[in-house]
């Protein structure tokens, strides 16, 4: 069986083998791992690697707006993490962040309490553009640069998703 | 004693009201908004009744519905917890008049310690400290701007009405201060229906220190020693310990004392906090007294062996305190973490979504309080906390490593949680010596990111096998059923195998 992830634009790909004694093998790359599962159940995983304890946790679910599939690992020993990689596609490729300079994206779910700007103004970096607003607390959405607002996709009173976006700012030349 | 009370909260803290509710043999009532219908407190309760929309304003700050439940199915007091409407007169007086009781102090103490331009007045007679600042209910923006040349900068522009860190702005400069008094008006309009402002001197270095007080209605009045609450950020704590690192015994004596005056003052009844700001001298200023339970209320019963709601619920029903301030020490030292739904890397700012799974420490010397568990929300309407973390050990040392391994222990799969964060934090030497102010997290941690390290092998493998396990179970297994149990994995007649 084959199993892809992706964390930070990387991908990786896991092949795990059955094995005639119950066991696992793992390949990673050109790595090799021997896997015994001491106990295991949905979510929770007593493995031991190559005679190594791991502890772990797992869960997986599928964003509704994004449709990626993401999953979430917790690690419980002495440097106990938790992790979050996705199964790549090529939707959740063409949507990585890092899209075109000066789109605004809200950082963290919200509502509009105010647009302080409208489109077609000229702002200048830093700029207060809008204020969200989410658990009674207020975040200044600011430009990250100058330039026009070529778009406002905000609305006073609207509810937004984090990651939408927000408004996009067309530099001017110089 | 009450035979059913009103549960008027959601949360962490509404859970941990009706257990104490229930190992009293009291029935209890849970309220919920459209946003909770299934949420951790309504499963707790005997009942659970639905009073409005998501919006605070429209639900859990309706008293009027708050009252209307409780007298329709039987309740003959309400416990308003902390937040929402634990500080708020009119609800007091409200409750009081439909012949109720509210578990909490008087209206008359709340309404005058709510008003923290009012409080700062009484606690001047009542000989107890309290920061330089400015206060006026008609002053312009000229006064304030005069005002603050006066008390200097830096300085704080505070809600008059306010708590839990909201409408309060530090302003350093004074271009600044006319921005931050009407963004501060703004936010405390918001949150509290109430513009008013004030200014206070920006104590640097200061550590917040506050004392847990308890009083009866027959003229007891005790306090339960201090807890430290210096790591904050934007304005929230985020850690609490008790005792405090930093207090001699004299000062951590002459503050209880100042704080039982301070309830005194205003003839208090039923739990309260009195907060002070401590500056390196450890010269202390009243702050605010907290007219409710506070969120880290745990460490303190941790540390004293007392339960603080069961408390409250025997005071509100008229009983005397059944402990003297003659019992009470603090025997070992206890430390709280608040456990928050927010990306530390990112500003803190709120994440929200499904919880997929929780899996909460446990042991000796270990409390988990929890308003969220697997399968339930975090949702945009109310405050991010997903539980308190606290533990009790012999000595400071100790709780410190017991709240790593504890942290260490929590796994919460689904959102972006500071857990990593708040090791990093009682980790940190300032922290493990004791020396953290209020400033520590800005000074120390503001560029805090995950810790950086490449995706190991394990966790890949973690992450395959668990998606194997998964996609054994959707498809119920090639022999599915064949024990009885169709959705376990393990009922299958292959080569897959477990526990060699």
């Amino acid at each position: 069986m084959e199993y892809r992830y992706r964390e930070n634009e990387t991908d990786y790909n896991v092949r795990l083998e059955t094995n005639d004694d119950g066991t696992f093998s793992a390949y990673i790359g050109d790595r090799h791992y021997e896997i015994r599962l001491q106990r295991a159940q949905p979510g929770q995983l007593n493995l031991w690697i190559d005679g190594r304890r791991l502890h772990a946790y797992t869960a997986s679910m599928k964003s509704d707006i994004t449709g990626v599939l993401h999953h979430y690992i917790a690690l419980v020993d002495r440097e106990a993490r938790h992790y979050e990689l996705v199964t790549p596609t090529s939707t959740a490729r063409s949507q990585r962040p890092g899209a075109a300079s000066g789109t605004l994206k809200a950082q963290m779910p919200g509502q509009v309490m105010d647009v302080l700007v409208a489109e077609g103004d000229t702002v200048e970096q830093g700029q207060t553009l809008m204020i969200l607003e989410a658990m009674k607390m207020e975040i200044r959405v600011t430009a990250p640069t100058a330039g026009q607002i070529s778009s406002l996709n905000a609305r006073k009173g609207h509810t937004v998703e984090r990651g939408q976006q927000l408004a996009t700012i067309t530099p001017l030349p110089e | 004693m009450f035979k059913k009370i009103l549960i008027a909260n959601r949360g962490e803290i509404a859970a941990r009201m009706i257990r104490a509710c229930h190992e009293l043999g009291i029935e209890t009532v849970a309220v919920f908004s459209e946003a909770d219908s299934d949420a951790l407190h309504t499963r707790l309760a005997d009942e659970a009744h639905l009073i409005g929309p998501a919006t605070p304003g429209e639900s859990y700050l309706r008293g009027d519905k708050l009252v209307e439940v409780a007298q329709r199915t039987g309740c003959e007091a309400i416990h308003p917890g902390y937040g929402f409407l634990s500080e708020a007169p009119a609800f007091a007086r409200m409750v009081r008049d439909a012949g109720l009781v509210f578990i909490g102090p008087p209206a008359e103490a709340i309404e005058k310690m709510g008003v923290k331009t009012e409080a700062r007045a009484i606690m001047v007679a009542a000989g107890v400290p309290i920061v330089p600042g400015f206060q006026s209910s008609t002053a312009t923006l000229d006064d304030f701007a005069r005002e603050a040349d006066n008390i200097g900068y830096p300085l704080m522009v505070k809600a008059a009405g306010g708590g839990g860190g909201k409408g309060i702005r530090i302003v350093h400069q004074p271009e600044r201060l006319t921005e931050a008094i009407e963004s501060a008006r703004r936010e405390a309009l918001h949150a509290f229906n109430d513009p008013m402002i004030f200014l206070e001197k920006y104590i640097a270095d200061g550590r917040h220190i506050e004392v847990q007080i308890l009083a009866d209605m027959h003229g007891n009045v005790i306090h339960l020693f201090e807890r430290e609450c210096s790591i904050q950020r934007r304005h929230q704590k985020i850690i609490e310990e008790t005792p405090s690192p930093f207090l001699s015994d004299d000062v951590r004596l002459q503050m209880g004392e100042a704080a039982v005056n301070a309830a005194r003052a205003v003839n208090y009844v039923n739990a309260g906090t009195v907060e002070f700001i401590v500056d390196n001298q450890m010269n202390f200023y009243f702050l605010e007294m907290n007219t409710r339970l506070q969120v880290e209320h745990p460490i303190t019963e941790m540390v004293t062996g007392t339960d603080l709601v069961n408390a409250q619920i025997r005071v509100a029903a008229g009983q005397p305190l059944h402990f003297s301030q003659d019992d009470l020490c603090q025997r070992g030292h206890a430390i709280e973490c608040r456990v928050y739904a927010e990306d530390p890397g990112n500003h803190f700012l709120p994440a929200t979504g499904p919880v997929l799974r929780t899996v909460e420490p446990a042991g000796p010397g270990i409390r988990v309080d929890a308003g969220v568990v697997s399968g339930d929300q975090v949702t945009i309407h109310y405050d991010p906390m997903i539980a308190k973390l606290i533990v009790l050990a012999d000595n400071r040392a100790d709780a410190i490593r017991k709240m790593d391994w504890a942290l260490a222990q929590y796994v919460i799969l689904g959102l972006t949680t500071n857990l990593q964060f708040l090791r990093d934090v009682i980790q940190h030497p300032v922290f493990v010596v004791g020396e953290a102010t209020t400033h520590f997290v800005d000074d120390y941690l503001s560029e805090w990111e995950p810790p950086e390290t490449s995706l190991s092998d394990h966790v890949l493998i973690a992450a395959a096998i668990g998606e194997m396990l998964k996609q054994q179970i959707a498809m119920g297994g090639r022999n599915g059923g064949c024990n009885g149990d169709q959705y376990s994995p393990w009922a299958r007649t292959d080569r897959f195998r477990m526990g060699q």
